[in-house]
């Protein structure tokens, strides 16, 4: 056990026994990782001592949030892992008279945040298929888009203030965008978000949905094309046959769409109810077929024909939002080597790899040109030891 | 750890009793995605707030056939609420935990605080013996 580790967190916030370390060489990617030790920051002062030492025995540091990840990038070989589970506090909420935001930890899981707001009648918009379970500190970390993002887009967007320390241990008290993209959307490379400001909506009160059926990818696209114009539009999810036919849908895709008017034709409670369980539950559905392994590539709409066809000859399943041209997709074990021809594909016609759930270490290898250049500049700026989330994204040093 | 007397059951008794080894258990987990998306409606997690305890860890631990060295964790840190499979797992994680433990005490293996409980029943009739305050569990059940 790390003395020096347990001076700052205490004995009760570090783990190294045989079955923790087993517990935590896993998360959502299913590879497996043994890290070396694990702790538990429950404060700002933490986070720092522990980068600091980190720094100084030049031992790599994961961030942990939930674990939902589903590139790797939770995880790693003979790391310590600084699991945020623990820090889950609301520091500040104002609802009323300074206008409606709230700061948190970065361990609050978003399910749990808003059910909180609820007593409100608040919400943070950003409702991801994980987010059950994933935290903010997760969700700021891929700047991710959820459900709703063709009205709410993605969660950097929703960000007024950060606490953050740097991988020198150095601390950051952010309030404008440009600073914000050095550690949003950087996968907890460059830094460890410790605290978050974040804006708030009243909930939407009166919406309406559209459910469509295709029999071929054509209209589908054509229809998609039309439908993403719409004033009031929310949300745009595609579930193509095989996906459709195990939520009971029927035969061909469909498209289900959220609109925060009237203006679709479906506006009965308990139907829209419906359409939102099966949104909700589509990616546990499909990982009970045996469909655990997911991805989310995006391409130009125009380029999108010969993914789906691709996916479609592959039987591969595809469910999810279709914000940013992202085509959600799961595969069983018998399909996982077909992750890699798919990347290629992708890549071919000027896609991304990876839309929402990040690069991490799965995806190393299909990182964007431009990408790479940025995150070498922050490991730079930000990073130069190279202590946190080594091996992900991209090999820095 | 402390070992019951043996007990020596017969291969037609074992299969009656619904007894299972390890790769039996093992079959009977659906294929878990390992996505961690029910750990916060585990009570037991809710409370301890890492991962060794989670519904996810203890699937792990059973596809790692490494049961004998995790006994506590399937004897301790599960209330068999089954609340992991009420909204995200379609396995049947109660099932799973009582043939686990079932495969434990099959095998005589069990924790100083399962000993300690059940002797307690025994002579007391009750799991924390005649105590009528209990200041420190973990001293008063012999674990310090």
């Amino acid at each position: 056990m790390n003395k020096h580790i347990i001076k700052i967190v205490g004995r009760n916030n570090v783990l190294d026994s045989d079955e923790d370390l087993e517990a935590y060489s896993i998360d959502a990617s299913l590879l497996e990782r043994r890290p070396a030790l694990v702790v538990f920051p429950k404060k700002i002062t933490d986070i720092q001592k522990i980068i600091n030492y980190c720094n100084r025995i030049n031992m790599p540091l994961t961030l942990r949030g939930a674990g939902t990840n589903c590139t790797g990038s939770a995880i790693g070989t003979n790391n310590y892992i600084m699991d945020f589970s623990r820090m889950n506090k609301v520091i500040e909420f104002e609802y009323e008279n300074k206008g409606k935001f709230i700061r948190l930890q970065p361990g609050i899981v978003i399910e749990n945040l808003n059910r909180f707001l609820s007593n409100y009648k608040l919400m943070f918009p950003i409702l991801t298929p994980e987010q059950s379970a994933c935290t903010i500190g997760g969700v700021l970390a891929l700047n991710k888009f959820g459900f709703r993002a063709f009205k709410y887009k993605r969660a950097i967007n929703w960000i007024s203030e950060l606490e953050v320390l740097d991988g020198t241990g150095k601390y950051y008290n952010i309030n404008n965008k440009e600073d914000f993209e050095n550690f949003i959307g950087t996968e907890g490379c460059v830094g460890a978000i410790a605290s978050a400001k974040i804006k708030l909506i009243k909930n939407i009160e009166n919406f309406s949905m559209d459910l469509f059926e295709f029999e071929d990818i054509v209209h589908l696209i054509t229809k998609w094309r039309e439908i993403e114009k719409k004033e009031g539009l929310i949300s745009l999810v595609l579930f193509d046959r095989i996906s459709s036919l195990f939520l009971d849908l029927g035969e061909g895709y469909h498209l289900i769409v959220e609109y925060e008017n009237n203006k679709g034709s479906i506006i009965e409670p308990l139907k829209m109810k419906k359409l939102k369980n099966k949104i909700e539950g589509v990616q546990n559905l499909l990982a009970d077929k045996g469909y655990i392994y997911k991805d989310d590539p995006s391409l130009p709409i125009d380029q999108t024909y010969d993914l789906f066809k691709w996916l479609n000859t592959n039987e591969i399943p595809i469910a999810g939002s279709l914000n940013e041209n992202t085509v959600h997709c799961f595969f069983n074990q018998e399909q996982k080597n077909l992750r890699e021809e798919m990347y290629n594909l992708v890549k071919k016609h000027q896609g991304k790899v990876s839309s929402n759930y990040g690069y991490g270490i799965l995806k190393k290898d299909y990182v964007p040109q431009d990408f790479k250049r940025k995150m070498m500049r922050l490991k730079e700026k930000y990073d130069y030891n190279n202590i946190l989330n080594r091996g992900e994204v991209l090999d820095y040093k | 750890m402390t070992k019951k007397k043996d007990i020596i059951i017969n291969k037609d008794e074992k299969e009656k009793a619904g007894l299972m080894d390890i790769a039996e258990i093992k079959k009977h987990i659906k294929p878990c995605s390992f996505s961690g998306l029910n750990r916060e409606d585990c009570p037991v997690f809710r409370v301890l707030r890492k991962e060794t305890v989670s519904p996810r860890a203890k699937v792990l631990f059973i596809k790692n056939e490494n049961l004998t060295n995790r006994a506590e964790i399937f004897y301790k840190y599960c209330c068999l609420c089954g609340l992991c499979c009420k909204r995200f797992c379609f396995s049947d994680m109660k099932y799973l935990i009582r043939k686990v433990r079932e495969y434990l005490v099959e095998n005589n293996i069990e924790t100083r605080l399962n000993h300690n409980i059940a002797e307690n029943i025994k002579v007391h009739g009750k799991p924390y013996g005649d105590r009528k305050k209990i200041r420190d569990l973990d001293e008063f059940f012999g674990l310090k």
